[in-house]
């Protein structure tokens, strides 16, 4: 039977984990680095550091990558409002994004007055890259990503970075914020994430290639370019509670969408790349980043499990599987895969 | 030296074997590039590097992210062994 550790949100089926006698997990007993605080005060001075000479040099100061989600909005918000920037915003349309988060997206540019663009890649390409992940091998070359995000997500979020990499080079913007929580990424700021997208690429060309089509380039790659690029996550300098942003983006109109799993505010087609993990792999896919969030003190452990365990309508899931082409039983023949582990998955 | 960069190499080996970023079942290479033996993706080579500033109170500049300096293992602990040096 399936147990979760008395302090975060992580079950018995989640790799490498061990309890103690007390049912606590290894990685909430885990200590902090030695020098944890003076690295979060230097990562809170760089991140000014650079928001500051990097204002005013070009025509934008920043590219925000906007969701229409809650964090991605109250980031959009601060971003101009706090920080004073020049910002141009940027929407990946996965084909997924509920009306209502379209909506919210048009009135909150509005609000804040600044420029948009709406990008929507291919369906037929996004709908192959999202099989793929899920019933192919597509990404089972990168790393041991299962534990912290779904094979959907992976796929979808590298072309959103990729696409925001290739605008910011083009419009030469020097700094890409991204809406990522503490428990989604290491750090608040990465230098030239772009050549990573791109060395990613290239390391991983033919097998891509091989499954999504040559196509797969004008997506995933980048161009050779040595412009310099800031990926800013704010929120690891500045933690912000649920409660403390939704307060914020009411006044800018957003309304939280209906019929959405609990661990997304914009996207309908995270339900099903929840539903394939736990099928494929036995836990979450949110589990790792909500128990980071809960060790921080950013969420409690109740409010996690309701995240976690918010049912989504029949109808509204049936709705994405057939804009997504996948029937209920492809799903449900993932789990024939068995709960296991992930290097019993690996090494198979 | 020597020693002591064991030990480096003995802290960086814990921490990715536990944590969240490798298979446990995955070998790990010490003069090999984790992300080019496809052990690491960018996300975890960022992990294991700000693993190594906040654990050994060290600032890494950008210009010392390299594959010379940082490519391997054993040259992450080379690299904390003589930054320490020049710090104590």
């Amino acid at each position: 039977m399936t147990e979760l550790c008395a302090r975060c949100v992580l079950p018995s089926t989640f790799p490498n984990i061990s309890f103690d006698a007390e049912g606590v997990c290894c990685f909430c007993a885990r200590p902090e680095t030695t020098h944890q605080n003076q690295f979060d005060a230097r990562q809170r001075q760089e991140f000014e550091q650079i928001v500051h000479a990097s204002k005013g040099r070009f025509a934008y100061d920043a590219l925000c990558c906007y969701s229409g989600g809650k964090d991605s909005t109250y980031m959009l918000k601060m971003m101009v409002r706090d920080l004073g920037l020049n910002v141009l915003a940027f929407t990946l349309d996965n084909g997924f994004i509920t009306e209502q988060s379209k909506q919210n997206i048009v009135k909150v540019v509005d609000m804040l007055a600044v420029d948009h663009l709406f990008f929507k890649p291919a369906r037929a390409f996004m709908t192959r890259m999202y099989k793929e992940a899920v019933f192919g091998d597509l990404n089972q070359t990168r790393g041991n990503y299962i534990t912290r995000i779904s094979d959907i997500c992976l796929s979808c979020i590298s072309v959103v970075n990729t696409c925001a990499a290739r605008l910011a080079l083009s419009y030469r913007i020097p700094m890409i914020f991204a809406g990522f929580t503490p428990g989604q990424i290491p750090r608040a700021v990465i230098k030239n994430n772009h050549r990573f997208y791109r060395q990613t690429y290239q390391q991983h060309r033919d097998h891509w290639n091989a499954r999504l089509g040559t196509q797969a380039e004008q997506y995933l790659d980048l161009p050779d370019d040595s412009f310099e690029i800031y990926q800013m996550s704010p929120y690891l300098v500045f933690e912000k509670s649920e409660a403390f942003i939704l307060d914020e983006i009411r006044e800018l109109g957003w309304v939280h969408p209906e019929q959405l799993d609990g661990c997304t505010s914009n996207c309908a087609l995270n339900v099903v790349g929840n539903l394939c993990h736990e099928k494929k792999y036995g836990f979450h896919p949110y589990a790792l980043e909500l128990s980071k969030l809960i060790r921080k003190g950013l969420l409690t452990r109740d409010e996690a499990l309701h995240k976690l365990t918010l049912q989504v309508e029949e109808r509204a899931v049936e709705k994405t599987l057939i804009q997504l082409g996948v029937s209920r039983a492809a799903i449900e023949a993932l789990g024939t895969r068995g709960n296991r582990t992930c290097a019993e998955l690996s090494a198979a | 030296m020597e020693n002591t960069n064991n030990e480096y190499i003995q802290k960086i080996l814990d921490y990715l074997r536990g944590s969240v970023l490798l298979n446990p079942a995955d070998e790990i290479p010490l003069d090999r590039s984790l992300l080019e033996a496809g052990i690491l993706d960018s996300y975890g080579i960022v992990d294991l590097l700000t693993f190594i500033e906040g654990e050994f109170g060290l600032a890494i500049p950008d210009e010392d992210i390299t594959k010379e300096k940082m490519g391997s293992i054993r040259k992450m602990a080379s690299y904390i062994g003589a930054r320490r040096l020049v710090s104590a």
